[in-house]
């Protein structure tokens, strides 16, 4: 899984600048807010009479944050989610409906059908929350406002912080209430889709077992399972849309297990039914339910260790590099040429054998990128070598033992492939200063080479001009796997933070505009929300100029202008005063502003954690505190934007 | 009562629309449709409906109507444009990011709302095929890929029922990709014994019995692609589907596809019986009749031309020899004319030029054939001057001729032309070489020598070998050179009658050159010389007599054999093969000959002494052939051996396909 951000929530509050954002946007805000109610003020009834309405609600809002009640709080509460409680039903039935068609368009056929489901699902559970929480928050203030019903509200002894917070209050219930309706279904949907078992699409006769034959099936294919000695060219039968092969493998201690290989993400366990008496081999077998899909793994990803990074590269004279261009468009991957001394080093930290579920052996998942330059042997693939190294202080280099272990692998490309390291490592290596190196020793795992919890992962490619890509999700201790259902409320929890920013954007709105200008307000942040990301490339490319993030076709007024002459992207404007008015009002308002804003209005994709679960990570504690912290700003800063609105409004005036 | 006036307009408005309705009703009313086949039964509808008809432009007559299709049209609420769009990135930048799997799944989505337009078929199925595969390392992964490009295509038979280019695109993509990418080795292999495949993607519209051959060892590409154009052939004359591409190439593609299984197939395995059989098929789909599906040949096809008459490849030497007789009847209009101008033309010559001339054909080396190109442009006596010096009385006569012979040379010119287009002679030569005995054999011996050569034998070995009775006798077998030697005295009994395949530049002729080279580094090897009595000699001085000695810098000409003599002091042999010309008719039996005897005598390989002595004679071919060992279904385990040998020359390698070949 492409994982490019790697930050713990102190990371993000305090190194990031999250906290002094924040702090900024309330400050900017507060003065904004003030100078703006004095100058309305001013306009209604002169600028004397202002200073004082404006102050009176400054310390108006003292009392009325302090001396809020749960109590009146909650009867707002209530009536807002009795309001609301026929959309409720309406967005479930729909939900369930798009649910019974769904099965038309999603998994079947698929390599991974769980990532089809899972994104389908959590992208149906994201739009349909959107809506209803939009949609419930954005009318019903105006609306009370609209039919007067609001001056029974305000006449009673309730504050203004109150009958904002109720409504929020009613309505993220309602919204939880609904978000676990349908990350329930949701998940009981997925369960029943994937869920399915095979049988043999006809017996296994003798004839039918096929020998591996110097690491090749007799058609040519390399079997699944490297250990095997026979594979069936009998397959199951065909369900959702896939088929399993099956294979002998022996067992250490003598015997065998037939295993199935992994198709569309997943394997099943094989039951031997009934052998053939001659060959011992099996001819009939059961198979289990599917394995292997549905799960949450913990990585243990390389960290930065003190000033060094995360991940080094260094080419074929040692030198640190940026990696080898191999003419991809994307540069995730950073390639290492192969059958030099080029390596790629990540860096552990805070690897104890608590933090590992099996502390027998240490699992070691690689998910690398190849790049050939020479077809080669087709039937081969590319040869890399991983060096485990234990690490070293540079204070202690001339006496310290250094110890490591080579362990040369063929990689797998778009896969997660497994090293399975035993945790006493028979074939290791010890230098020291001065004497000859000591190889074949035993050595272990968490005590010599992750001593003190920290290690080199050191990574080469052994054959000659050819290249192997990483990036730092690319290798990763796994630590073991947590509980899928667990991880999947995580995700929904995700979701529900984007409900509650949606809920709260739309309350804030509704008090000062009236229901559909409040919708399509919502729609246009969230929007925005979601284009955060380009935004801020556009202004960084206008504005700074950044190479790395050229963007043709300038800010918003001159795309604009190019779409309605279907100007090409690169043509220069005509030059003249309409150009220049068109480039100042971009560089020096448009993108200023629109690069401000984006910084106050949350990352709506962020929320969205659905790719943990497809691919089977377990979703970081720490990414969803980041979430959660983003969205309840954003929930302070709404609510107290619609208090402040709410009680300057002239609500008979209405 | 009193009518408000916001009352008039509404009921005006009403009025309005009803009245609309009318015209509505008669543009839009839908035709009678069958309840069981959803076919249009009656065209009563209204003229929208009897246009969409006529024209086959309703859904229903486009493709099956497809209820996942039909809700995502109808849920997008006319947005689907935008969705599209939407989509079209979203697949683009899933496959920048490498997400194959989620691009696999957005074409699966974008491809429902846009189930009619052919293009975009095209370009996902060849994306997956192509683009996808190709990222993966593994090639298991990268076939995984390409079924899942064909099984894309699959799809899109059922959205377009009235367009052939799914099902050339099937054919494309089946034989192309399976069979001629670098992993077509491996591709095949994995495909003979993928019955999943044959009965799951492909069975509903083809058997697989059909593409499964026990000389190709199970399920064969070539064949699978033959059967999908196959179906497209069938889609174009049976249900009259209006044809996308042009006759030439569109009806080029079935008989292709049988000499690309045919070159497979001896590339694959041993040749034997199979092989020249499957040849011989592939030569009749060409030209007279498919054997196979019982169609026209495709020499035999009307070909529209893109200036709309209709020619036959086929037919282009009956129609010269149409022309020749023109020709003789203009002579008779305007008897010795012809002579007169060509030798007033021949006298404004050069002297050197009228030496050239008058040089008989097989002296002229390679730069008197340059000259003489020129030289006959300039003497050539064109109809049109005859007719105008015709007597008087047939003069209007010959202007008749003249005008027949014109239209003649249009039709020729353009039969030649698509000749060209497809490299139709060639190919025809070629088919027919290998369907020769002595195609077979040679083959047969290409496959032993390419053997011998990746186990390093290159001279005459001897093997124990144990009868049935237990005896253990000492034979002499041939090593890689001996087997190179029978290779090309094979190759040179089945190319002598195709003076076409000598000609020019072509794979074949480029993998020879490159097997000589071989050769003679194989001969360097073990300390010999290049041979005097070499088989193919006669083609090594043709190509220096025709083209000069630029390709062929390493290699003996008899020329260079016989300064080898001399510098020896030995006399000239009398027995020293004679360099025939370009047809290759003259006295080659006495090459042949005289190396097969000597060959024979080396060689134990009894069923070689019988073929050889017989190898001339063309005509016995398909008689001898009966005899010929039944191909070993042992596939060879590598073909590293060295270019040119591990099939008979110009069957080598992935750019078999010599220049032109559509």
């Amino acid at each position: 899984m492409v994982v490019e951000e790697f930050r713990t929530f102190t990371d993000w509050l305090l190194n990031e600048g999250a906290l002094l954002t924040f702090v900024y946007i309330m400050a900017f805000s507060v003065v904004a807010g003030l100078l703006l109610g004095f100058i309305v003020s001013s306009f209604r009834v002169g600028p004397g009479e202002a200073f004082y309405s404006v102050s009176q609600t400054v310390f108006q809002a003292v009392p009325d944050l302090l001396q809020m009640r749960w109590r009146r709080i909650w009867a707002i509460a209530r009536l807002a989610i009795k309001e609301n409680i026929r959309l409720f039903v309406v967005t479930v039935a729909i939900f369930v409906l798009a649910l019974s068609v769904a099965g038309w368009f999603i998994g079947g056929g698929s390599k991974y059908p769980e990532r089809s489901y899972i994104a389908f699902l959590f992208f149906a559970a994201q739009v349909l929350v959107s809506i209803f929480a939009v949609l419930v928050s954005a009318f019903s203030l105006p609306n009370d406002i609209f039919s007067k019903t609001i001056y029974t509200v305000v006449t009673k002894p309730v504050r203004a912080t109150e009958i904002v917070v109720g409504r929020f209050v009613g309505f993220a219930l309602l919204g939880t209430v609904l978000l676990v309706i349908i990350g329930s279904l949701s998940y009981v949907f997925m369960q029943r889709g994937i869920d399915h078992s095979h049988e043999l699409s006809e017996p296994i006769t003798a004839d039918k077992w096929l020998p591996i034959v110097d690491g090749f099936t007799p058609d040519g294919r390399r079997p699944f399972d490297p250990r095997a000695v026979y594979e069936s060219s009998v397959l199951t039968t065909r369900n959702n849309e896939h088929v399993h092969r099956i294979a002998i493998v022996p067992l250490d201690g003598g015997g065998f297990e037939v295993v199935a290989d992994e198709t569309a993400g997943h394997t099943h366990d094989v039951k031997v039914v009934e052998s053939d008496p001659a060959t011992q081999r099996p001819t009939l077998v059961s198979f289990g339910p599917p394995r292997g899909n549905l799960r949450a793994r913990r990585p243990i990803y390389s960290m930065p260790r003190g000033d060094l990074p995360a991940l080094t590269l260094t080419d074929d004279k040692g030198t640190e590099t940026r990696g080898v261009n191999v003419g991809e468009v994307w540069d995730y991957h950073k390639y290492i040429q192969g059958g030099t001394q080029a390596t790629a080093t990540f860096r552990f930290s805070g690897l104890s054998p608590e933090r590992f579920v099996d502390q027998d052996s240490v699992q070691l998942d690689l998910n690398l990128a190849v790049f050939r330059t020479h077809i080669g042997d087709l039937r081969r693939r590319i040869e890399a070598e991983v060096e485990l190294r234990n690490v070293v202080d540079v204070a202690e280099t001339e006496t310290a033992q250094v110890k490591f272990v080579k362990i040369p692998f063929e990689t797998e490309e778009f896969k997660v492939q497994t090293l399975n390291i035993p945790r006493k490592i028979k074939n290791g290596t010890i230098r020291a200063q001065g004497q000859p190196d000591r190889t074949l020793q035993e050595l272990d795992f968490f005590e010599d080479l992750a001593s003190g919890g920290q290690l080199d992962l050191i990574i080469r490619c052994i054959d000659q001009k050819q290249y192997v890509g990483v990036a730092r999700a690319s290798i990763y201790f796994h630590a073991g796997d947590e509980s899928f259902g667990w991880n999947y409320a995580r995700g929904i929890v995700g979701v529900w933070a984007q409900m509650l920013a949606i809920v709260a954007l739309s309350i804030a709105l509704s008090t000062f505009l009236k229901g559909p200008v409040v919708l399509i307000g919502a729609v246009g942040v969230i929007v925005f929300g979601y284009s955060a990301k380009f935004i801020l490339f556009v202004a960084d490319s206008v504005l700074i100029g950044d190479p790395l993030k050229n963007i043709w076709g300038g800010g918003p007024l001159e795309a604009l202008y190019r779409l309605v002459y279907q100007m090409n992207l690169q043509i220069p404007l005509p030059p003249g005063a309409g150009t220049a008015l068109i480039k100042f009002t971009d560089a020096q308002l448009l993108l200023p502003g629109m690069k401000s804003l984006s910084f106050a209005v949350p990352r709506f994709e962020n929320f969205n954690l659905s790719n943990y679960l497809a691919y089977g990570y377990a979703i970081d504690n720490q990414l969803l505190l980041i979430n959660l912290a983003m969205a309840l700003s954003f929930v302070l800063g709404m609510m107290l934007l619609g208090y402040f609105c709410f009680k300057t409004r002239e609500i008979a005036a209405a | 009562m009193n009518f408000a006036p916001s009352f008039y307009r509404k009921a005006a408005y009403g009025v309005l629309a009803a009245a609309l309705l009318l015209p509505i009703s008669f543009l839009a009313r839908p035709n009678q449709v069958s309840k069981e086949t959803t076919e249009v039964v009656e065209a009563t509808g209204g003229t929208i409906a009897q246009m969409r008809s006529k024209h086959n432009l309703s859904q229903a007559s486009l493709s099956s109507i497809d209820p996942t299709s039909e809700v995502m049209k109808l849920a997008s609420m006319g947005l689907h444009g935008i969705a599209v769009n939407v989509l079209w990135n979203q697949a683009n930048d899933h496959q920048e990011k490498k997400a194959f799997d989620k691009v696999s799944a957005t074409i699966d989505t974008l491809i429902l709302l846009q189930p009619n337009f052919i293009s975009v078929w095209e370009f996902q199925g060849h994306n997956l095929a192509y683009n996808i595969s190709r990222e993966f390392d593994d090639y298991q992964d990268r076939y995984y890929w390409v079924k899942e490009g064909l099984n894309f295509f699959t799809k899109g038979v059922g959205f377009n029922k009235r367009d052939h280019r799914i099902y050339d695109n099937l054919g494309l993509h089946t034989g192309i990709k399976l069979g001629n990418s670098d992993e077509k080795k491996q591709f095949r292999q994995m495909l003979r014994k993928d019955r999943e495949f044959a009965e799951t993607y492909v069975s509903s519209f083809i058997n697989p019995d059909l593409f499964e051959r026990p000389e190709a060892g199970g399920f064969d590409c070539w064949l699978l692609s033959y059967w999908w154009y196959d179906k497209s052939y069938n889609m174009r004359e049976n249900l009259g589907v209006p044809k996308r591409t042009s006759d030439l190439m569109y009806w080029v593609k079935g008989p292709q596809q049988l000499r690309q299984y045919a070159e497979a197939l001896s590339v694959d395995f041993r040749p034997g019986e199979p092989t020249r059989q499957a040849w011989n098929t592939a030569f009749q789909a060409w030209t007279d009749r498919d054997p196979v599906s019982g169609r026209q040949g495709f020499g035999r096809r009307d070909i529209r031309t893109s200036f709309g008459n209709i020619i036959r490849l086929e037919e282009l030497e009956r129609e010269r020899e149409r022309l020749m007789g023109i020709s003789r009847r203009m002579d008779d209009l305007a008897p010795g004319v012809r002579e007169t101008i060509k030798q007033e033309k021949i006298a404004l010559l050069s002297p050197e030029d009228q030496r050239i001339l008058a040089m008989p054909e097989k002296d002229r080396q390679f730069k008197e054939r340059t000259e003489m190109i020129r030289i006959e442009l300039d003497v050539r006596v064109y109809e049109e001057e005859v007719a105008k010096q015709a007597p008087a009385e047939n003069r209007m006569a010959a202007e008749s001729l003249l005008r027949e012979l014109a239209d003649g040379e249009y039709r020729t010119n353009q039969m030649d032309s698509y000749r060209y287009t497809v490299n139709y002679d060639y190919w025809r030569d070629f088919a027919k070489m290998e369907s020769t005995r002595s195609g077979v054999l040679a083959r047969q011996a290409a496959y032993e020598a390419a053997d011998l050569i990746r186990l390093g034998i290159l001279e005459d070995y001897e093997d124990e070998v144990t009868d049935e009775n237990g005896v253990t006798t000492t034979v002499k077998k041939d090593g890689a050179i001996s087997t190179l030697r029978r290779f090309f005295q094979h190759t040179s009994d089945a190319m002598l009658p195709f003076p076409g395949l000598h000609d020019g530049e072509s794979t074949l002729i480029e993998d020879l050159m490159q097997d000589f080279a071989k050769y003679g580094s194989y001969l360097r090897d073990v300390g010999q010389e290049w041979p005097d009595d070499f088989p193919m000699q006669w083609f090594i001085d043709e190509r220096v007599r025709r083209y000069g000695r630029t390709n062929i810098k390493n290699l003996m000409t008899t020329e260079d054999i016989r300064a080898r003599q001399r510098e020896r002091g030995l006399s000239e042999p009398s027995d020293q093969p004679e360099t025939t010309d370009q047809s290759g008719t003259t006295d080659q039996s006495g090459t042949t000959d005289q190396s097969g005897t000597t060959d024979q005598s080396e060689t134990t390989d009894q069923s070689e002494t019988t073929d050889q002595s017989e190898a001339t004679d063309q005509s016995e071919t398909s008689d001898q052939s009966g005899t010929t060992e039944k191909s070993d279904t042992t596939e060879k385990s590598d073909t590293s051996g060295p270019a040119g040998t591990s099939g008979p020359a110009g069957t080598s390698g992935p750019t078999d396909n010599p220049k032109n070949d559509g």
